[in-house]
């Protein structure tokens, strides 16, 4: 597939993820104009780029879809859920229209005819309407002057002469002429106080208007218009739109614009604003406005959005001052970044050695660079973790749709960001503990309802920073986690022993272990009994922990901790015998001394006392059999992993290295305790410790002796 | 000054009501008599504004109200002959449009672009 062909597919994926969020957004708030233009726009996108790189399946596809969708931003059409599942539908339709374009399945022609017909079914309900959008200029206000880069102001001016203005000698032909001849003009002509033939006084104006204006004059030319009728006339001039508000295109609501004018009460508004059908139709129905009255405030609300969307199209997009590169080339940058960052470490070495000042003026300067340089080079790769979220809204709507439960989704933090590639890997981990709260977290209507809990569930993901980590956590509203059955569960498969004292969180931490699985039922959604191991050992992997917490009744909140980066991290090198390690700073807390006597006071158990505080600690030379003897004082590194603390015993603290992660290879991958490695100043290795999964392993050992 | 008059129409079958010239506020209220005549009888009308020059807001009153009393009254009102530009460019320039009508006589509207003959 050629550049350009692939750069649209990714795109398309990209636009796809938005419009599936923006559509459950849609869902939940149907009268959100908002969302109709994000979901509008993304199609639009869609089509015109799919015709320009010959995707013209896809194009005239979504053609049909994007002119419903212009049909509800003029609010001609409404917004039901069948609507937004035949919209979730095509999406999925598009999906596989892109991957067949990549050599994938050939979309099913009868699959697009079906929604098609279905959305033409949808635009042709609506009376008047052409069958298909004219795409030759929506935004086109006509005027002679709308170019929408000078400095005009919109007024609505209300001008409604006396009986008597005819009597005077005038004609309003030619005051709504010089009104034209302002600006851009919308007239509205109002006869609803045109009595029949018979109380007629022939001689009498019974006629009002509404205009709205844009131009560049100021209020005061308007008024001088109606200098010589305004003793015999009610002359209303209001600013309704100004050059300056450029932020959103939106407009105020037709119910509003009639508030405003005068012509509905605020409890008429109220009264029928509680009714789920346009606001227009419903006013003319019950007789609270007249036909005209809504049909000049649709003048006004099409006239100032049509400015707007015009003056957006003037406007800079933020999108322009972007670019986008393959991820690969990134990931090249980085790895050179990290090649740097070696090569700068083994100058400063060389400097300090030499002791020659310009030497070591020259190498702090390229220390100073090369650290910006890595700060930026990083940067550039993290991304919103919202990016992601979008899809789970679409997971939680089907899922819960089919397990026939009511789960409101909530996200937070979306701005939260991440690296790209702890993004790429955190989906199925995601999308597992999703599954999992719907399926054995949130009850059933009928069984939240009994609990005195409301029928509807809710799940909330959040992302939020907390120093070097991101923290990502899933809660649900359901039944919490059942301590009795998870022992149970344990005990039958072994996986602790029948006296064992548990407390509440170890027993939440079985849950994590491989192939435990407390479902009573295999459903297709979760519950195969290969649940949550996956998810911890995935996160694991990339240096994160998984925790829960769970209140019986109440509900769960499994909590994500993150590495914001994979590529880079501030380490603590430390020397064991003869070879170099690095500890990952973060989670170090602090360095204290281990002498002889202080291993006899514990008669051989490896408990250091730190300030009256017992912690336990590992001794890494037995760990990984070194050679050579312990020092007479040793040092033991604290780290905390989640609310522990636990000392690795090493010989000797070197000091705060910033190490680049090197991948240990495929012969090494498997290697227990070590999850990665760095290239020293001076060409030597040094292993990059795994903390999480050394102490799981010590924590192991400990309990195998304790139960055989 | 506009002119009004009847004229028989062939056949001798009823007759039409023929507006000519300027239709202006000094018209209106001849046009009101005239107009009010008719629809307390129980004829017919037909009317023929082929040759109206001009009208003004006055007379366009006028003549809504008639159609809409007409409409009421479920009596026809119709027109013979074309609606010269001079009528369509005041109503125009008066913005009256029967899209923004609310008068329960819209759909038979004389004013509609294109229907002004039968």
């Amino acid at each position: 597939m050629d550049a350009p062909k692939q750069l649209y597919r990714e795109e398309a994926f990209e636009l796809l993820a938005d419009l599936e969020e923006a559509l459950i957004e849609l869902e939940q708030q149907p009268g959100d104009l908002d969302t109709v233009n994000r979901i509008f726009r993304a199609m639009h996108t869609i089509k015109g780029s799919g015709a320009m790189f010959g995707f013209d399946d896809i194009a005239s596809f979504t053609h049909t879809i994007e002119t419903a969708y212009d049909l509800i931003r003029e609010e001609k059409l409404s917004v039901d859920e069948e609507l937004i599942s035949l919209t979730l539908r095509s999406c999925d339709q598009i999906k596989v229209m892109l991957d067949a374009s990549q050599g994938g399945e050939d979309a099913d022609a009868s699959l697009t005819g079906e929604i098609t017909a279905s959305f033409r079914k949808l635009i042709s309900s609506v009376e008047g309407t052409p069958q298909e959008r004219d795409d030759s200029c929506p935004a086109d206000t006509g005027g002679e002057q709308g170019n929408g880069l000078k400095a005009e102001t919109t007024y609505r001016i209300r001008f409604k002469p006396h009986r008597e203005l005819f009597r005077n000698g005038t004609n309003p032909i030619p005051l709504l002429n010089e009104i034209r001849g302002l600006g851009h003009a919308h007239v509205i002509c109002h006869l609803k106080e045109l009595p029949g033939l018979k109380d007629l006084d022939p001689e009498a104006c019974y006629t009002y208007w509404d205009i709205i204006l844009t131009t560049d004059k100021d209020i005061d030319s308007i008024r001088d218009v109606f200098i010589f009728v305004e003793h015999i006339s009610d002359i209303e001039v209001t600013k309704i739109d100004d050059y300056g508000e450029i932020d959103h295109e939106e407009y105020k609501k037709i119910g509003e614009i009639l508030f405003d004018r005068g012509d509905i009460s605020l409890g008429d508004l109220e009264s029928i604003l509680g009714r789920q059908k346009r606001i227009g139709e419903l006013l003319v129905e019950s007789g609270k406005a007249r036909r005209s009255e809504v049909q000049s405030a649709l003048v006004e609300q099409e006239h100032v959005r049509n400015l707007r969307k015009k003056r957006m199209g003037t406007m800079p997009v933020d999108g322009a001052s972007s670019i986008r590169v393959a991820s690969q080339k990134l990931d090249s940058l980085v790895n050179l970044v990290g090649e740097l960052v070696t090569v700068q470490a083994r100058l400063t070495q060389l400097s300090a050695q030499r002791n020659d000042t310009d030497l070591t003026l020259v190498s702090e300067e390229v220390e100073r660079l090369t650290a910006e340089l890595r700060d930026n080079a990083m940067g550039i790769r993290m991304l919103p973790i919202g990016t992601t979220f979008g899809k789970f809204k679409r997971l939680v709507r089907d899922l819960s749709t089919e397990l026939g439960k009511e789960v409101d989704f909530t996200t937070s933090g979306e701005e939260t960001e991440l690296d790209k590639t702890v993004i790429d890997r955190l989906g199925d981990p995601l999308v597992h503990l999703i599954r999992n709260s719907i399926d054995h977290g949130i009850e059933s209507p009928e069984a939240r309802e009994a609990a005195g809990k409301p029928a509807g569930g809710t799940i909330r993901l959040t992302a939020e920073h907390s120093g070097a980590y991101v923290l990502i956590s899933v809660s649900d509203d359901g039944a919490g986690l059942d301590t009795e059955a998870i022992r149970a569960k344990a005990m039958e498969k072994g996986l602790i022993s029948p006296d064992a004292n548990l407390s509440e969180k170890e027993i939440f931490e079985l849950v994590l272990a491989p192939g435990f699985s407390t479902a009573r039922s295999v459903s297709k959604v979760s519950g195969r009994g290969v649940g949550m191991d996956v998810v911890t050992s995935s996160i694991e992997s990339f240096g994160g922990t998984v925790e829960i917490a769970s209140a019986k009744g109440s509900g769960t909140t499994i909590t994500l901790k993150l590495p914001l980066t994979l590529a880079i991290i501030d380490g603590l090198l430390v020397t064991i015998s003869d070879e170099y390690f690095v500890m990952p700073l973060n989670a170090v807390v602090e360095c204290v001394e281990l002498s002889a006597d202080d291993r006899r006071h514990t008669h051989g158990r490896n408990l250091a006392r730190v300030r009256g505080e017992i912690v336990p600690y590992i001794p890494l030379r037995e760990v990984f059999s070194l050679d050579g003897d312990n020092p007479a004082i040793e040092q033991v590194v604290v780290t905390e992993i989640g609310e522990r603390r636990i000392g690795f015993v090493v010989d000797k603290v070197v000091g705060q290295h910033q190490t680049v992660i090197k991948n240990l290879g495929k012969f090494l991958r498997h290697v227990e305790g070590v999850s990665g490695a760095t290239i020293m100043g001076d060409g030597t290795v040094a292993l990059i410790l795994d903390i999480n999964k050394l102490t799981q392993q010590a924590e192991f050992t400990e309990k195998y002796q304790t139960v055989h | 000054m506009g002119n009004i008059t009847w004229h028989d129409k062939a056949g001798g079958r009823g007759r039409t009501l023929k507006l000519e010239g300027a239709l202006t506020i000094e018209t209106a209220s001849e046009l009101k008599h005239v107009l009010l005549q008719v629809l307390e009888t129980a004829e017919p009308l037909e009317m023929n504004m082929s040759a109206v020059e001009s009208i003004d807001l006055a007379c366009v009153q006028v003549l809504c109200s008639a159609h809409c009393s007409f409409h009421q009254a479920n009596r026809k009102m119709t027109l013979a002959g074309e609606i010269p530009e001079g009528i369509h460019a005041a109503l125009e320039a008066l913005a009256i449009s029967p899209d923004a009508c609310d008068s329960p006589c819209t759909p038979e509207c004389p004013w509609r672009k294109g229907e002004g003959h039968e």
